[in-house]
């Protein structure tokens, strides 16, 4: 523990005098020093009061000489002259003469013309102008830069000798000053400061030299090439610019050479020199000196060669725009190509190719296509973009269009030609059915994106549908009832129906059907003669589920096959088109669309599918009765949405039994409907309760089985049914069939599963039921 | 033309003496007035004949006094505007306030003189 001793601790000895003494100093000298400034600013005030005054006691007499002209009245030549001996006696005093000096220089700032030009002669006059060059004299800059600045104001022209030593001064104030009073005071001024200039000469010092020279009235300008040599850079860059600006273009070959000069800013001046003469020339230097040069030098280089390059110069800008490693010089040299060759290089960064969808909503923006499909009868228009046209929804028509009087046909060329051009027939099949979605199914409220959003959706919607059918064991139809109900409105339904009305009238659907009924024969006499083994097999798989089949059964079977053609016809009408339309001999409006939108490929698909249905012997009639009842059920089902769908989804057994009781208390047509599909359920007791639930719920609602639905439920599911469609043919045509045709599939159940559970129900039932197939007309 | 009353008003001290002197030598008489406020105690008492006065001066602009003559006032007085180069905002709003001649300054003597005579002649 160290121990401390308190006379170490004692304060020091304050001096109490020196204290004192050096208060009494620090407040003298601020006392002094407030004198000082209290004196120094009275004398400036009292001088400036001084001179004030002078100013306006000199200021009359001033104007005086100003104005005094030697036409005037004698009395006035007598002031005049009373005035020149006043004044003579004023300047003998210094202050006097500064005063006067003031006044002059203050008013050459102010006026111009003649009184200007008699300002400065009087200062001369005066003898003035020798305070400022007694100012040269001085040591102190501020007096010199103070007197050049005078007497160049007052234009002094025998000041230029003395002033233009300064040119060179050491101080860059009076430098500066010197510089410009040269070139101010004399035209040659320029010439001997571009001859004689050693020190830097800022960008603003060349503003204001050049000002300077601008301003002269008659200034002849020299040839300021023969400054290109100078060693001084400043100069020759100076001198550039006084080529540039006074369009000297006879230094053409000295200013090629001084692209290959080492100052990049001399390189700039020299190339924009160059471009703005349109010097061609200089295409090769330009292009040997590039590769040195830093990137500001370039970019001006490449604009120079935008300007006037040739196509002979695409090769070493292509070069430029590879390998530079600059990205802004890059885009200058893609800018010089396209400059050069215009859409030599095209844009292909973040450049979105449009999908068929957005062609057909730019098509669809055209209202007038629409009218010129309806104008022309022709029942199958052959091109894709008339199929789009016509599947045009009625209310994309501005109300304000008038049919026929507008664009001409020939404007639709070009879009025919991007459309076909643009979209190969992958993308068509792939988006094939989005567009039909898209027309059946719009939603005419929507906006532009919520339109495209809304395509996502469902077509996402349509995928997730597909994986789902593919996974599930039941039934593999496409459920397309999570599609919304689109009500049409009143006025464009009836629009819709005149259109249809239209088409129909204008079509030929007989000629059409001949033909098409020519081209099947045909394809069946091939078959036959091919295949007559496969004949007996083919007449026993005659579907039983389509009564009229039984009432035709004693016809030939050309008119069977005819017929059934002609009603497979009438179905795929039906199926389209919502039955909207009563004839059922002509395609409607909508389904004729869809039939258009195939191209070759679809439609030979669909011919083989035709053709599997003549193999099969499959026969589609309808009698007229069935057909209206058809359409009404379809006008009434179409699309049907049962909540209890997701539910059976999902759920367990057990859960589903408990489900169908409750359909059966709050269930309504839709879920009539829904039940329908049970009868391919895993579990025998749901589809034993389902059907149950059905017929009761059918009691509940009303609904009345008509006599051919009965006699399709009550007939027993025969074996040729379950053989209608083999495995393999049945995958070949989920490959092959057309989306839009996945309707027909849950018409004709020509699924194996489906085919599967018929003898269980049939043994379940006893009475011989096929279950509950989706018959033609219910829907899903 | 002895009769007419110019008012000048221009707070450069020197300028205003030139031109009044230049003004007085062509036979106005003229009245020098170096701020708004000497001006508008001048309207006050008498409106003049022809009105010049720089833009920019003290306490009250050449545009206020342009407004206030047209609008407080309600005089049709020719106002002669002083400006200084490339002031050309406030020269337009001079125009549309009712301005009826302008001249740049640097000023010259003689051609204010030929505007002020023309707009004498005009009244």
């Amino acid at each position: 523990m160290p121990t401390y001793h308190w006379s170490l601790l004692s304060l020091p000895e304050i001096q109490t005098d020196l204290l004192w003494f050096l208060t009494m100093v620090s407040c003298g000298l601020g006392l002094l020093y407030f004198v000082f400034v209290f004196i120094i600013r009275n004398k400036l005030s009292r001088k400036a009061q001084k001179v004030a005054e002078k100013k306006k006691e000199l200021a009359p007499l001033v104007s005086q000489f100003l104005f005094f002209e030697q036409t005037a009245p004698v009395e006035e030549k007598k002031d005049y002259l009373h005035s020149k001996v006043e004044i003579r006696e004023l300047i003998k005093s210094d202050f006097n003469r500064l005063v006067l000096a003031e006044i002059l220089f203050d008013l050459q700032k102010d006026v111009s013309g003649e009184t200007r030009e008699n300002l400065y002669a009087l200062y001369k006059g005066l003898g003035l102008h020798h305070d400022a060059f007694e100012k040269l004299r001085s040591r102190r800059w501020e007096v010199i830069s103070q007197g050049i600045l005078e007497l160049t104001q007052m234009r002094v022209e025998e000041s230029y000798m003395f002033i233009r030593r300064f040119i060179n001064h050491r101080r860059g104030v009076i430098r500066q000053q010197a510089q410009i009073a040269t070139v101010t005071l004399k035209n040659e001024g320029i010439a001997y400061f571009l001859d004689t200039c050693k020190h830097r000469i800022s960008e603003w010092q060349q503003l204001k030299l050049l000002d300077v020279l601008r301003n002269f009235d008659d200034f002849v300008p020299p040839r300021f090439k023969i400054w290109l040599t100078s060693k001084n850079k400043d100069v020759v860059l100076f001198a550039l610019r006084l080529i540039r600006y006074y369009n000297q273009n006879d230094a053409n070959r000295a200013v090629i050479q001084l692209i290959k000069h080492r100052n990049n800013q001399i390189k700039t001046e020299a190339v924009q020199c160059l471009k703005e003469f349109g010097v061609m020339e200089a295409r090769d230097t330009i292009k040997a000196a590039f590769r040195k040069s830093n990137a500001g030098v370039k970019i001006a280089m490449l604009d120079a060669l935008a300007e006037f390059g040739a196509c002979d110069d695409l090769a070493f800008l292509m070069k430029v725009e590879h390998s530079d490693d600059n990205f802004t010089v890059r885009s200058k040299a893609m800018s010089a190509i396209n400059t050069l060759a215009p859409e030599k290089i095209m844009p292909t960064d973040d450049i979105r190719e449009p999908s068929s969808a957005d062609i057909a909503f730019a098509l669809v923006a055209k209202p007038e296509d629409i009218e010129s499909v309806e104008i022309h009868p022709d029942p199958i228009p052959e091109s894709k973009e008339a199929v789009i046209q016509d599947n045009q929804p009625e209310n994309t028509k501005p109300d304000n269009l008038i049919p026929g009087e507008n664009e001409p046909e020939e404007e639709l060329q070009p879009e025919v030609v991007l459309l076909e051009e643009s979209e190969s027939k992958e993308e068509q099949q792939q988006d094939h059915a989005s567009i039909i979605m898209e027309e059946d199914f719009e939603v005419p409220e929507l906006k532009d994106e919520n339109q495209v959003l809304f395509d996502l959706c469902v077509k996402e919607e349509f995928n997730d549908i597909i994986d789902e059918a593919k996974q599930e064991e039941v039934p593999q139809y496409l459920p397309l009832n999570f599609l919304p109900l689109v009500e049409t409105e009143p006025e464009m339904e009836a629009m819709e129906m005149e259109n249809t009305k239209n088409s129909i009238t204008n079509a030929k659907p007989v000629e059409e059907e001949e033909k098409f009924e020519q081209d099947l024969n045909s394809i069946i006499n091939k078959l036959e003669m091919n295949d007559e083994s496969n004949k007996p097999k083919i007449r026993e798989q005659v579907p039983d589920f389509i009564p009229l089949v039984v009432e035709n059964q004693e016809e030939n079977e050309k008119s069977d096959v005819d017929t059934s053609i002609r009603e497979m016809e009438v179905t795929t009408e039906i199926v389209f088109s919502g039955a909207q339309h009563g004839d059922g001999a002509v395609p409607d409006h909508n389904s004729q669309a869809v039939v258009d939108l195939r191209d070759t490929e679809v439609i030979a698909e669909e011919v083989s599918w035709q053709q599997l249905l003549v193999e099969n012997d499959i026969d589609l009639q309808i009698s007229p009765d069935e057909e209206i009842e058809i359409e009404d059920v379809q006008q009434d089902d179409f699309p049907v949405f049962s909540i209890f769908r997701e539910m059976f989804r999902d759920f367990d057994s057990e859960s589903k039994l408990i489900l169908l009781d409750e359909i059966l208390v709050v269930g309504e047509h839709k879920e009539w409907c829904f039940l329908a599909t049970l009868s391919n359920d895993k579990d025998k007791r749901v589809r034993k309760k389902a059907l149950k639930i059905r017929h009761e719920l059918a009691d509940k609602l009303g609904i009345k089985l008509d006599s051919t639905t009965i006699t399709k439920e009550s007939e027993p599911k025969t074996a040729t049914h379950n053989k209608l469609v083999t495995d393999s043919r049945a995958s070949e045509m989920e490959k092959k069939l057309p989306l839009e045709y996945c309707f027909f599939e849950g018409q004709l159940a020509i699924y194996e599963d489906q085919r599967a559970l018929e003898p269980a129900l049939n043994q379940q039932n006893g009475s011989g039921k096929t279950g509950d197939l989706p018959l033609q007309g219910e829907s899903y | 033309m002895s009769d007419k009353q110019i008012l000048l008003a221009e707070d450069d001290e020197l300028l205003a003496s030139l031109l009044t002197y230049r003004l007085k030598k062509a036979g106005y008489e003229v009245i020098s007035v170096f701020d708004g406020q000497e001006v508008k105690n001048q309207l006050a008492q008498k409106i003049p004949d022809i009105i010049v006065s720089d833009i920019m001066m003290p306490y009250f602009s050449g545009i206020e006094l342009i407004e206030y003559v047209r609008n407080e006032l309600r005089s049709g007085v020719p106002i002669i505007i002083i400006s200084s180069a490339g002031n050309e905002e406030n020269v337009l709003s001079a125009f549309e306030l009712g301005a009826n001649d302008f001249i740049a300054k640097p000023v010259s003597p003689s051609e204010l003189l030929v505007r002020v005579n023309r707009e004498l002649l005009k009244v």
